[in-house]
């Protein structure tokens, strides 16, 4: 064992012992860490080739394929978007994209409302997945959710978007239940140059425009900005939900020393969208509603910087500070959010096969809302702490074959104190083709501000003849996972891959009612479900000839909840269809055309009850070019109009069905 | 609590990975400088020396940025990953990584090319009817030789290449 590694083994038992003691101790454990890690730069910047090849095999160099984790060896349900899934797919949004992925419910509810989760529990304000953009974490404290009407950027500039089915919980946060969504957008080294590009259709208009340039050879940005305006679409009742949206921002990139990564971006949007709701006029029984068309007012925006370090014994670091402003006025809401964030990250080797990553993260955010008669949260302006400290331990049993993995997250929030979020994982990879993985885990959703302390009120419905009431709980609890997931893909050469994932979620405490009156109509929040899924996931893509792939993807998922079920005071989602599938079939013609189609079959939703229906989008592209990109897309072209989201549990506004609509589009870089 | 991404790290692909990759990106541009290759191999390539890459491309910017403005015996360089099989023929130097060594063989149906070097990262490689891989050796990377793959071939590599290698038969 050399002086090197033995540093590191004591370093390690310092950090046991300071897990032990918790999070303080564990900074102590980082500051100790940098110091050990530090060791004079072998390899600066130099142009290597000028070295002999003697010389260069005297070169010391670290080994990191390791931690280059490639898809098939992570032990857990991932799916990749690739920017060319984004381009080929012919979507005009990042919630189209998710479409694709196997585990994912996506259902429209209107040009600027998506109803959006994994494994479960879909509706407009799904409450159990984390999503992420560039490491800023995009979650809405008011109901522990995403605004998915407000992620946006410029399609083009994504590199690719990752998606993690079931507990991210001891790496990623509170609300990383039953997955993580990672969108992540390209260096702007890989941006360089000028992009415009133009959608016009029966349904929306979109204009994108880049400007990527850089100072010498270390520091890349790009500026951008985006408009698009979405059509109304339709609905019996009348839809009045155009939207239109502006947005504009900056990414650099610099690399101040070849160990060394600075990362600083900004963005501000502001738009509106319309809806049509029924908010209550009068704040005491039996109420007075009245519908009527709206358009919300939407903007915010944020600031991140990032800086990555990676020392020559392999370790690296990241550490991170992000804003993010966060407006909303709508009849029934009008909340401003700001959010503060730093977040930091250390990773490295000790002994020969483990591998540990911990980190911190402190976030602090204070909202500022004015009630109105139906809807009240108390007090209208509040700020909270969460400070989150995380430690996983990857260890290689067998080289190339059989790893470990294990982790906790333990996390203070100011509702429930203290969560703590084991889980335990293997990858077992017997030859190059093949990968088994399972998984065990316990996270947690923490309550929503919503959930705290509100009053909601509900205009009469098909299931209620009187208006009701709803109060949050200052006693509601955490809703708890117990996750247990299996695994298995395979990756022949060129031609197939294969990915099926098996899981059995078991909820406790899960979000339900408790009537407290009849008359009026009272019901108060309670953790008072159990809710268990089981379900099955599929991916699979074959390379038919060079010039021809297929790309499908199949779902199952059952949901039986347990506990008292009141229909008019409802307020969990069993909303997910029980199949859905996705098959896309990606031509590449001769004469530089591309032809693709994109199948989707949806079963009925049970309750409430939502049609299933069967969708098909064609795409006809040609890049003459390979600075020009052309190209006519269809999309929903089975039907004039159909459903797919149902109404909001809380909030009356009145979902749209998604309307057949044709476009063309033209992508023009130099 | 998710700075980095889940599949390709940032953090490693780019900062991290500048050690091990830059220095066999080096590495490559040795070889193919020490390595002659028929000259009408380079009529079907407009001139240009094509690298191709085979399977998950450990490389990342580093071969781009480390082969820019360079040339080997004066031919422009062009970077190829996972090409079709079309283009598969008229690459001059084959980097097989690790995952894809043992498919090397099926790799080699495909084409009908005596005149390619294969690179690999792995011993199997070479027992695969690989030419030159790559090997670690107390933190420093090294390579190792099959000369009898080499002489199959069109290909003429000289002798100080040999000599600062490990000489191995599969």
């Amino acid at each position: 064992m050399t002086h090197h590694s033995k540093t590191r083994h004591s370093l390690l038992s310092i950090c046991e012992r300071s897990v032990r003691l918790g999070i303080i101790g564990l900074f102590f454990c980082f500051m100790g860490g940098t110091a050990a890690g530090e060791s004079p730069d072998v390899v600066s910047n130099k142009d290597l080739t000028q070295l002999s090849l003697e010389e260069l095999m005297s070169v010391e160099v670290t080994s990191v394929s390791k931690k280059k984790q490639k898809l098939s060896e992570s032990a857990a349900a991932i799916f990749v978007i690739t920017q060319e899934d984004i381009r080929r797919s012919g979507v005009t949004s990042i919630p189209e994209a998710l479409r694709m992925v196997p585990g994912i419910q996506v259902a429209r509810g209107s040009k600027n409302q998506w109803n959006i989760s994994a494994r479960g529990f879909n509706e407009r304000f799904t409450n159990k997945l984390l999503v992420l953009i560039d490491g800023r974490t995009v979650y809405n404290p008011l109901f522990a959710g995403v605004t998915w009407e407000t992620q946006d950027t410029i399609l083009e500039d994504i590199e690719r978007i990752e998606v993690i089915r079931g507990p991210g919980g001891a790496l990623w946060g509170v609300n990383a239940v039953n997955g993580v969504i990672n969108i992540i957008t390209k260096q702007a080294q890989d941006t360089q140059g000028f992009l415009v590009s133009g959608v016009g259709g029966n349904e929306e208009g979109i204009v994108s425009m880049r400007q990527g340039g850089s100072h010498g050879s270390d520091f890349h940005y790009r500026l951008f900005t985006k408009y698009f305006n979405r059509d109304t679409s339709f609905n019996a009742m009348g839809a009045h939900d155009d939207s239109h949206m502006f947005r504009s921002g900056f990414r650099t990139d610099w690399d101040p020393a070849a160990k060394d990564h600075v990362m600083v971006q900004g963005e501000w949007y502001s738009g509106d969208g319309g809806q049509q709701s029924t908010v209550a006029t009068t704040p005491t029984f039996p109420f007075g509603f009245t519908t009527g068309n709206e358009d919300l007012e939407m903007s915010g925006g944020h600031f991140l910087t990032r800086w990555e370090h990676t020392w020559n014994s392999g370790s690296d670091m990241a550490l991170q500070f992000f804003y993010d402003r966060y407006e909303r006025d709508e009849n029934t809401v009008k909340a401003t959010i700001d959010t503060f964030d730093v977040d930091f990250q250390h990773r490295f080797g000790f002994f020969s096969n483990q591998e540990l990553l911990w980190g911190l993260e402190y976030r602090y955010w204070m909202d500022d809302l004015q009630n109105t008669p139906g809807t009240t949260v108390f007090p209208d302006s509040r700020s909270f702490n969460v400070v989150s400290g995380f430690l996983q331990d990857e260890i290689t049993l067998v080289p190339d074959a059989f790893t470990v993995t294990i982790g906790t997250k333990l996390s203070h929030n100011d509702f429930t104190g203290f969560e703590y979020q084991p889980s335990g994982r293997f990858l077992w990879k017997p030859t190059d083709e093949h990968s088994l993985w399972g998984a065990v885990s316990r996270a947690v959703r923490v309550p929503s501000r919503l959930e705290d302390n509100s009053l909601l009120t509900f205009p009469a419905n098909a299931t209620t003849p009187f208006p009701t009431v709803i109060r949050g709980n200052q006693e509601f609890k955490t809703e708890e996972l117990l996750a247990f997931e299996v695994g298995y893909r395979l990756n022949t050469f060129e031609r197939l891959t294969f990915d099926i994932t098996g899981f059995y979620n078991q909820y406790e405490n899960v979000r339900g009612t408790r009537v407290i009156s009849l008359a009026p109509p009272t019901g108060t929040l309670e953790n008072n479900l159990e809710v268990n899924t089981i379900g099955m996931e599929l991916a699979s893509d074959v390379q038919v000839f060079d010039w021809w792939l297929i790309r499908g993807a199949y779902t199952y998922i059952n949901m039986t909840v347990e506990g008292p079920i009141n229909t008019a005071l409802n307020t969990t989602s069993r909303g997910s269809p029980h199949h859905q599938g996705s098959l896309r079939s990606l031509l590449s013609l001769p004469y530089k055309i591309e032809f693709d189609s994109w199948l989707r079959i949806s079963d009925n939703i049970p309750a409430p009850n939502i049609a299933g229906y069967i969708e098909l989008d064609l795409r006809l592209g040609w890049k003459p070019w390979p600075n020009l990109d052309l190209s006519l897309v269809g999309q929903n072209l089975l039907d004039n109009h159909h459903t797919e989201a149902a109404p909001s549990l809380f909030l009356a506004t009145q979902p749209t069905e998604v309307q057949r609509s044709v476009y063309g589009k033209l992508t023009w870089s130099y | 609590m998710a700075l980095g991404s889940i599949v390709w790290n940032p953090m490693s692909s780019r900062a991290d990975a500048l050690e091990e990759y830059q220095v066999k990106a080096a590495f490559l541009y040795h070889f193919a400088s020490f390595v002659n290759w028929p000259s009408s191999t380079f009529n079907r390539t407009n001139g240009h020396f094509h690298l191709c890459i085979i399977g998950n491309d450990p490389f990342g910017k580093i071969l781009d940025s480390t082969l820019r403005d360079k040339k080997i015996h004066e031919h422009a360089i062009d970077i190829h990953r996972n090409p079709s099989k079309a283009s598969l023929r008229q690459c001059h130097l084959l980097y097989v990584t690790a995952l894809r060594s043992s498919q090397l063989s099926r790799l080699r149906n495909q084409f009908d090319n005596t005149s390619m070097l294969t690179v690999g990262e792995n011993d199997l490689f070479i027992q695969h009817g690989g030419m030159i891989t790559f090997f670690m050796d107390n933190q420093k990377v090294r390579f190792a030789i099959n000369p009898d793959a080499i002489n199959k071939t069109a290909l003429k590599v000289s002798s100080k290449l040999l000599r600062l290698a490990k000489i191995v038969s599969p």
